[in-house]
This record gives structure tokens, C-alpha cells and sequence, in this order.
């Protein structure tokens, strides 16, 4: 007696159980199947998914395009102990007046060798981001260059560029590395 | 009478049945306890293959901040059996352990080729979630591995993973600023340039496996692009003065960067042979480092136009500029999120940089990093979970990753070399 | 008869407004009646709540929980208490961790120990005497299969162990204030304070069904932050479990619109499939989930 109502009570509850989750599957998914272990089958969506190992054995990448004997930056410079660094504040590419003076004395040395083409390096200290210090750099180098310009030094003597925050003289952190990496260097092109 | 509807109202509502009424106003784990069993061999297969997939997929659905893993030593009977049918399951012993999805799969060599096959299973409503077949090398047990984990956050969040994905960064191992890639998890570096000058800034082509980045190897910051596969390289533009911070259109058809050919710093498009389409901004101030909105109808920048580097939106269309109002007096490197919402920047406060992110309306400012050391170049995973930046945090600078809340931060570049400018591919 | 004066009330309402005040009065009594039979006329004549001298964590949850009663009236119900032995009680699984300990009763009764050893023998007691009870409760009822009855089993032993150890502490953690407040009794243990669950309104011992469920519940929801965009996400959904404690009914009133969301209350709700304990009556509760305490 005892045990068959254990029994009735078994299966009542294996009904409820089975209508339940035939709601909650219904609740997701109309196609659930009717059974308390939804999904039967084994193939499922295997397969789908093949790796194509298209280009995963060419890692081994190949570097014959680059030209090995290319030199250091390009263009080869060399520095001319007369002209002097000029420096800036952080953030800035305005010239102060003692920077305004070395570039009066650099102007000068110019038109004493007209034979010099000279570069103008723009440099900035590593604080900022390198794309915007790579702007500054140029900003630095440039006006560097107009002012020697407006003190009759031909421009077509004069190229710029900028390296940003790369290249500093001290690569240290400190607040002398700083103000001695924010600068604009004058190199003789060959 | 309305007394009398009142009434009636208080009898209907006392009438009723009261059911109780619970509120629950977070989740009691707020991780999904996974179960993640070895793959199991079928025939001879090296362990190692079996313990690089166990490893990598772990590491990838740890960092994915979703998951617990159940311990494995805690693991029963049903770990060591094949099963991959849900009805071959066990999954009254998982449901034991608290896992609330249990990863099994089976490996085998076929003719020198690898096949995986791995499911994930749903503990509770006891079927199968997501199942896949690898075929490949051997030496692609990871990367099948970090498919699947893409494949798991796909079927658990309705969004792929982004593990299946690869970081450039600059470098200077080998003595000079060159390009390398490597996999999210830090894996399989291989060094890409070897242009012995200075390499900056890359980005890759959302439709092609391509990098575009800046070099001064032929004496000016020249902008190249290079296919990864092949190793062809081409340089773009090489106009008088700055080609840098080249990015790719989200349609992969243009490509946006910052000049300086009439002495001025501005942004420019050009085609991705280089050919020149049209001037974005023309402004005496600095207008650097272009960022795309996902829909490629808006370019996010930074421009000292108002005094300090700030972030500007550009609109494509109606060519108005707009201040991205945020708060500090130097922010740069604006990443627009692939969702498009939030944009992530490296803001310079007491001389160290933070990254940080906003909404597109300069609202909901959230900081992610807080020191020690600079945290620079945020850019965002293709499916916006993580942010990848550079960071001298520990001493030198280094490539990490973190989830875009600020948690997880993991380092991914090798030791040493000075890592820097991270950039995150689209899904491989 | 009530349907009467409803199908009259729309026919004869305007002719007659007499017949308003007779519905009106209709209303009233059939009002009182209702509240007589729910319950709720107790709220009018409350009955000499019977003090409760403890939180039993470690009992399984009962329908009617009865009330807290404020602190410092430790003389006079441990008398009553000694006289009313124990309240009236449906579940049978209940081993009561006994209020101010008289030496006499220790054997029978695990009563707040004095000493760790004490204490150990007294929860093992517990441990041991409330799985037997229970489970012997469950197999005559329902449970399906002895899959599910050995989990259900497995994890009510864990559950209790673990509420166990939270009483043992919280103990602990009481008679280190007591000892502090009241320098004189030695016997003022946690056991001294009359608690019951706050909104108790019934007379047995124990948290109540709704409550013990919110925590079942709460402890089955894992959802990471991760998976969701937003966190403003809520859904309803009406529980329902028979009175053998088998859930018969999971209907979402109200889904949250992310189908992540609402599919991990699925699972949490799934997961207690059959209660550890028989409610005893059809146990109805509208469960409201969210991320409230998720935002920032």
C-alpha cells in the first residue's frame, strides 16, 4: 500500500517534471522536442565550422621584398659643429629670444658657406603622443627655418623634418632630459 | 457611487490570490562556473597538442571575464569518458561540481592533420550548445583553440570572441623601431619589417590582412602599406613633410592621416593607392591622429586648435567640426569603439598619461588605468570587450590587454624591446 | 445570491438607489467575510505573539514564520518558553537549538554550548538528525528519480553544513557582544535574543518559503556583467511549485528584452526543479529580476 502511493506519487511527479519542461523548451525554442533530455541526435552542427588553414603554414612570412642595404634613415647627414640646438618649452614651438639669437648665428654661418644645404630636425621630449609630437616636431623645424628665412637664408638651402619623440638626446625621465630633448638640430645634407 | 466602486475595487483586489513577491537585484554568481575537460585522444595524438588547446582555451575564456572554471582535479568519472552526444553525458555528475556548462572534446590525427572536435554543453537544460570540427596542422592546436573560445562567448553572449585575432606593435629588439604581430594571447610573434630605420604607428585593413604604417626608412616619415601573407610592401604616400598616423576607412577603401606638405599638419583622405582624395581639416593648429567611426561617416582627432591637444569630431558630410567635451587639459589618441558608443583616449595628467573612455557625446567618463607609469594607444578589440594599449607600468614599455571596464589587464608582448603603438586586427 | 445583486445593479442601478446602499452593504459584509477567512482579520485582534528566542538558520523554511519581538525581555519568555515547549510545527524536520540552556535539557536538547567542544558535539547532533529526518520526508514523497534525490540530498547536506557553520559564528559573534553588554550573564548568548524573520506573522519556527527561495534562487543566478549591455534589465517571471515542492509552472510575465538575460533566469529557476523542503501548500511567488545592485 505504502509503496504504491509512493509509486503514484513518482509518477505524478515524472509528469510534472515533463510538462514542465516542455513549457520552459517552449518558452525558447517551438521546435524543442517532447522528451525531458531535449536533442537527440549526435551530428548537431559539427562539421560547419572547418578551419581553412589557408595562410596559417605561410607564417613563415617572407622578407625578401625588403632591401636589406637600405641605410640607417635614408638620407645621410652629418653634423656641422657651428651650427648650434636651438630649445623649446614643452608644448611650444614659439622661439624664444635666445633661440632667435643662435639662429641669427646659424643664418650667418649659412650665407658664409652657401655651399651648405642643411636639414632642420624637429625633436620634442617623450611626454605628449608620439603622432602629435611628431606635428610639434614639425612645427619646431619649421619655424626654425622660417625665421632664417626672414633673415634672407635661401629656403631652397633649408629642408625639414621631424622625428617626434624619437631619437632623444637623454633618453632618461628626468625634467634637464626633457628640455634637452625638445629641440631642433641643424644637419649638412651630402 | 464612486465610494461604491472603490469598494468594489478593494473587494476584487482582496479576492485575488496574493502571489509572493521576491525581488533579486543581481545575479548570485556573477561568473559562469564551466567546466573545461581535456581533449581526449583518440589513438596516438602528443600531449602536448592536447595540453596547448586545454591551456590556450582556458586562458582565453579567463581573460573573457565571463567564465569560473570548475577545478579539474574536482572533476569525475564523465571527464575521462567520450560522450559527445548530449544523451552520452553525464550530467547529473557536472551539475555536482556547479558547472553550469561543461566543455568536451575529442582529438585525432588523420593522414598528419589534426582534427579536433569539441562541444559545449548546456548543464542545466542538459543539451548541446555549440559544437565544432577543426581540421588543420598540428601546429594550429591554438589557434582551433581560440576559434572555440570565440565560439563559446558567441553562443553564451549571442557576440564572437575576438581571440581568433592579431596585435601589431613597434618594437626595437632587434636595435631598431620595426613592426611585429603576434596573437592575443602573446603567442607566435613573428617580426614583419626589417627596415632598419623607424617603424611607427600601425593599423590594419578592416578587409584585408594588410598593415599600413610609417617609416622613415627613405629619410621622411613615409607611409607604406604591407600584406602580411605575401611580405609585399608599397609605400602610399610619401608627400613632402609628416605622412603618419594612416587609418583605414571601416569599408577598407580610404585611408585618412595627417600631413604636413604645405607646412601645416592636416588630415587628409587618400585612396589606398595613395592618390590623393580630398583635405579633411585646414587649420593652422596641429589635426593629428584620425580615428573612424565604425560607420565611416565620422573621424575622431586631436588638434591643439583651442590651446592643448584636445579630441575633435569630424563629420565626413557636413564638415563640422565638434569639441569632444572632455575634461583635462591633454588628450590624444582617440580609438572609436567598433559598436560605436564610447571612445577610448590617453589623457596627460602630473605628466603621466591614463586611458580612459567616454561616450561619443562626452558623457559617462570612465577611467580605466591608474598608474604606476604611462598607459598610451588604447585600441579597441574588433568586438569591443577588450582594449589593447602600451604601457611602461613596470618598468619598460609593453603591450597589454584589458577589458574594457579597466579589469583583466594582462601583458602580451615579450620582455624588453620597448613595445609601443598596439594595433588590433578585425577577426582573422 | 451575489450574483443576484450584480445582474440586478446593472439593470436597476439609476431606477433605484436604494438598491446601491444594498449592494454597498453586500460589498461590506461579503469584505469581512474574506477578511475573516484569509487571515487577515488577525491583523485587527493580534494574537499574544509567541516570543521567539532565535534565528534558526539551520531549519528548513515553514509557511507561516512567526514574528521577531524586540530585545530585553530575557526573564520572562525563557518562562514561557519553558512552559509552551514548542510552537506548532508542519515540517517535520526541525531540530531545535535551544534558547538559555538549562543543564538538564543539554542532552536533548544542543542548547548554545559554552564551550567549543560542546559546541561541536551539539551541531554534529543537528547535522546528523536533520538530513536523516529529511530525507526519509522526501522519498515518501515525490522526488522523480534517484538522480535527482541524491543531488537534491548531496546539496541540502552542503546547504546545511554550511548554515551550520554560519550559526556557529554567528553565535559566537553574539556571545562576544553580549559578553560585552551585559557584564553580569554569563548565559547571555546569541540564543538570548528574540528573533524571528521581521515580517512574520505566523507561529512556526523558521525562515519563511518566500525568503528561503529568494536565496535559493539568488544563489542559482550566474550571469556576468559581460554577457549583458545594459544593466537596466528586468524581467518577472511567476514560480510555481506544488506542495511537494516540484515546480509546476515558470511563466514570464514580464521578459527583460535580452534574450541572455532572460534565459539565465531560465536556468537559475531550472535548477531547483524540486525544493529541499515540501511547502506543504502550493507555493506561488512572482520573482522580479535585475541588475539593480549591478549598476554603477
Amino acid at each position: 500500500m505504502k509503496s504504491f502511493s509512493k509509486k503514484a506519487l513518482l509518477q505524478l511527479a515524472l509528469l510534472l517534471t515533463a510538462t514542465l519542461l516542455l513549457a520552459s523548451g517552449c518558452a525558447k525554442k517551438p521546435a524543442a522536442t517532447t522528451t525531458a533530455i531535449p536533442e537527440t541526435t549526435v551530428s548537431e552542427d559539427m562539421g560547419q565550422d572547418m578551419i581553412q588553414t589557408e595562410g596559417l603554414d605561410e607564417m613563415d612570412l617572407s622578407e625578401t621584398a625588403i632591401d636589406e642595404s637600405a641605410s640607417e634613415y635614408g638620407v645621410t647627414t652629418a653634423a656641422v659643429s657651428a651650427l648650434q640646438n636651438i630649445s623649446f618649452e614643452f608644448d611650444q614651438y614659439t622661439l624664444s629670444a635666445e633661440a632667435q639669437d643662435l639662429l641669427v648665428s646659424n643664418a650667418a654661418y649659412m650665407q658664409a658657406n652657401p655651399e651648405l644645404k642643411i636639414r632642420i630636425e624637429g625633436y620634442c621630449d617623450e611626454r605628449g603622443s608620439d603622432e602629435y609630437n611628431l606635428a610639434l616636431g614639425q612645427r619646431r623645424a619649421l619655424a626654425a627655418k622660417s625665421f632664417m628665412v626672414s633673415l634672407g637664408t635661401d629656403p631652397q638651402l633649408l629642408s625639414v623634418i621631424s622625428y617626434g619623440e624619437e631619437l632623444p638626446l637623454d633618453p632618461t625621465s628626468s625634467e634637464e632630459a626633457y628640455a634637452l630633448n625638445r629641440r631642433a638640430e641643424f644637419k649638412a645634407e651630402r | 457611487m464612486r465610494l461604491l466602486a472603490l469598494l468594489s475595487l478593494v473587494f476584487l483586489l482582496l479576492t485575488a490570490p496574493a502571489a509572493a513577491d521576491i525581488e533579486i537585484s543581481a545575479p548570485g554568481q556573477q561568473t559562469i562556473p564551466l567546466a573545461s575537460t581535456k581533449l581526449l585522444a583518440q589513438g596516438m595524438v602528443p600531449a602536448q597538442i592536447v595540453n596547448d588547446f586545454d591551456q590556450t582555451l582556458n586562458d582565453d575564456l579567463l581573460l573573457s571575464g565571463l567564465f569560473s572554471l570548475v577545478e579539474p582535479n574536482s572533476f569525475l568519472s564523465d571527464a575521462r569518458r567520450i560522450g559527445l552526444n548530449s544523451s552520452k553525458v553525464d550530467f547529473g555528475q557536472w551539475r555536482l561540481l556547479g558547472a553550469e556548462g561543461v566543455i568536451k572534446g575529442v582529438c585525432r590525427l588523420e593522414k598528419g592533420k589534426l582534427v579536433v572536435e569539441v562541444r559545449l554543453f548546456d548543464v542545466t537544460h542538459r543539451r548541446l550548445l555549440t559544437g565544432r570540427r577543426y581540421v588543420g596542422a598540428q601546429t594550429d592546436v591554438r589557434r582551433m583553440a581560440h576559434r572555440f573560445a570565440d565560439q563559446i562567448l558567441k553562443s553564451l553572449t549571442g557576440e564572437e570572441g575576438p581571440f581568433n585575432s592579431r596585435i601589431a606593435y613597434i618594437s626595437n629588439t632587434s636595435g631598431h623601431k620595426e613592426l611585429y604581430l603576434i596573437d592575443v594571447d602573446g603567442r607566435n610573434g613573428v617580426r614583419l619589417t626589417n627596415h632598419r630605420s623607424i617603424v611607427l604607428n600601425p593599423d590594419f585593413s578592416p578587409t584585408s590582412k594588410e598593415l599600413l604604417f610609417t617609416s622613415y626608412r627613405a629619410g621622411n616619415p613615409d607611409l607604406y602599406r604591407k600584406a602580411i601573407y605575401s611580405g609585399q610592401e608599397a609605400r602610399v604616400s610619401a608627400r613632402p613633410g609628416l605622412n603618419i598616423a594612416g587609418r583605414f576607412r571601416p569599408d577598407g577603401r580610404e585611408i585618412a592621416l595627417t600631413l604636413s606638405k604645405e607646412g601645416n599638419s592636416d588630415l587628409h583622405l587618400l585612396g589606398t593607392d595613395g592618390s590623393h582624395h580630398r583635405q579633411v581639416t585646414k587649420h593652422w593648429s596641429i589635426d593629428v591622429d584620425p580615428s573612424w567611426s565604425p560607420a565611416g561617416d565620422k573621424l575622431a582627432f586631436v588638434s591643439d586648435r583651442q590651446g592643448n591637444p584636445q579630441i575633435f569630431i569630424f563629420d565626413i558630410f557636413t564638415k563640422q567640426v565638434k569639441r569632444l567635451p572632455t575634461a583635462g587639459k591633454y588628450n590624444a589618441t582617440p580609438a572609436w569603439s567598433p559598436k560605436g558608443d564610447r571612445i577610448a583616449f590617453s589623457r596627460l595628467e602630473k605628466g603621466r598619461f591614463d586611458i580612459f573612455t567616454v561616450a561619443v557625446d562626452g558623457s559617462d567618463e570612465r577611467r580605466l588605468t591608474f598608474g604606476p607609469g604611462n598607459n598610451e594607444h588604447p585600441r579597441w578589440s574588433p568586438d569591443g570587450r577588450f582594449i589593447v594599449y602600451s604601457s611602461d607600468q613596470s618598468g619598460a614599455k609593453a603591450i597589454y590587454i584589458m577589458r574594457a571596464d579597466g579589469s583583466g589587464v594582462t601583458r602580451i608582448s615579450p620582455a624588453g624591446g620597448d613595445c609601443n603603438h598596439p594595433a588590433w586586427s578585425g577577426r582573422w | 445570491m451575489a450574483d443576484n445583486h450584480f445582474q440586478r445593479r446593472g439593470a436597476d442601478f439609476h431606477s433605484d438607489p436604494k438598491i446601491g446602499w444594498i449592494v454597498l452593504l453586500s460589498l461590506i459584509l461579503h469584505l469581512v467575510l474574506v477578511l475573516v477567512f484569509s487571515g487577515s482579520f488577525g491583523h485587527h485582534n493580534p494574537p499574544p505573539k509567541r516570543p521567539v528566542y532565535y534565528v534558526d538558520l539551520t531549519q528548513l523554511p515553514v509557511a507561516n514564520p512567526r514574528a521577531g519581538r524586540p530585545d530585553g525581555q530575557s526573564g520572562a519568555p525563557k518562562a514561557v518558553k519553558k512552559s509552551t515547549p514548542a510552537p506548532i510545527k508542519k515540517t517535520p524536520p526541525t531540530v531545535k537549538r535551544a534558547a538559555p540552556p538549562t543543564p538538564a535539557k543539554k542532552a536533548v536538547q544542543p542548547s548554545r554550548p559554552t564551550t567549543k567542544a560542546v559546541k561541536k558535539t551539539a551541531t554534529k547532533a543537528v547535522r546528523k538528525a536533520q538530513p536523516a529526518a529529511k530525507t526519509t520526508a522526501t522519498s515518501s514523497q515525490a522526488s522523480a528519480n534517484n538522480d535527482t534525490n541524491y543531488q537534491t540530498a548531496m546539496s541540502a547536506v552542503e546547504k546545511m553544513r554550511r548554515n551550520q557553520k554560519r550559526a556557529a559564528l554567528k553565535e559566537k559573534l553574539a556571545a562576544l557582544a553580549s559578553s560585552d553588554s551585559r557584564t553580569g550573564t554569563v548565559a547571555g548568548g546569541g540564543s538570548n535574543a528574540p528573533l524571528g524573520m521581521p515580517d512574520g506573522t505566523g507561529d512556526q519556527a523558521g525562515v519563511s518559503q518566500e525568503r528561503w527561495l529568494q536565496a535559493r534562487l539568488t544563489k542559482n543566478w550566474s550571469l556576468s556583467k559581460y554577457q549583458v549591455v545594459r544593466r537596466d534589465l528586468e524581467c518577472r517571471v511567476r514560480i510555481t511549485y506544488n506542495s511537494a515542492g516540484v515546480l509546476t509552472g515558470k511563466e514570464f510575465i514580464k521578459t527583460s528584452g535580452d534574450s541572455t538575460f532572460d534565459d539565465s533566469v531560465t536556468r537559475a529557476i531550472l535548477k531547483s526543479r524540486q525544493l529541499e523542503f515540501n511547502p506543504g501548500r502550493q507555493l506561488q511567488v512572482t520573482v522580479t529580476f535585475n541588475l539593480k545592485d549591478l549598476m554603477d
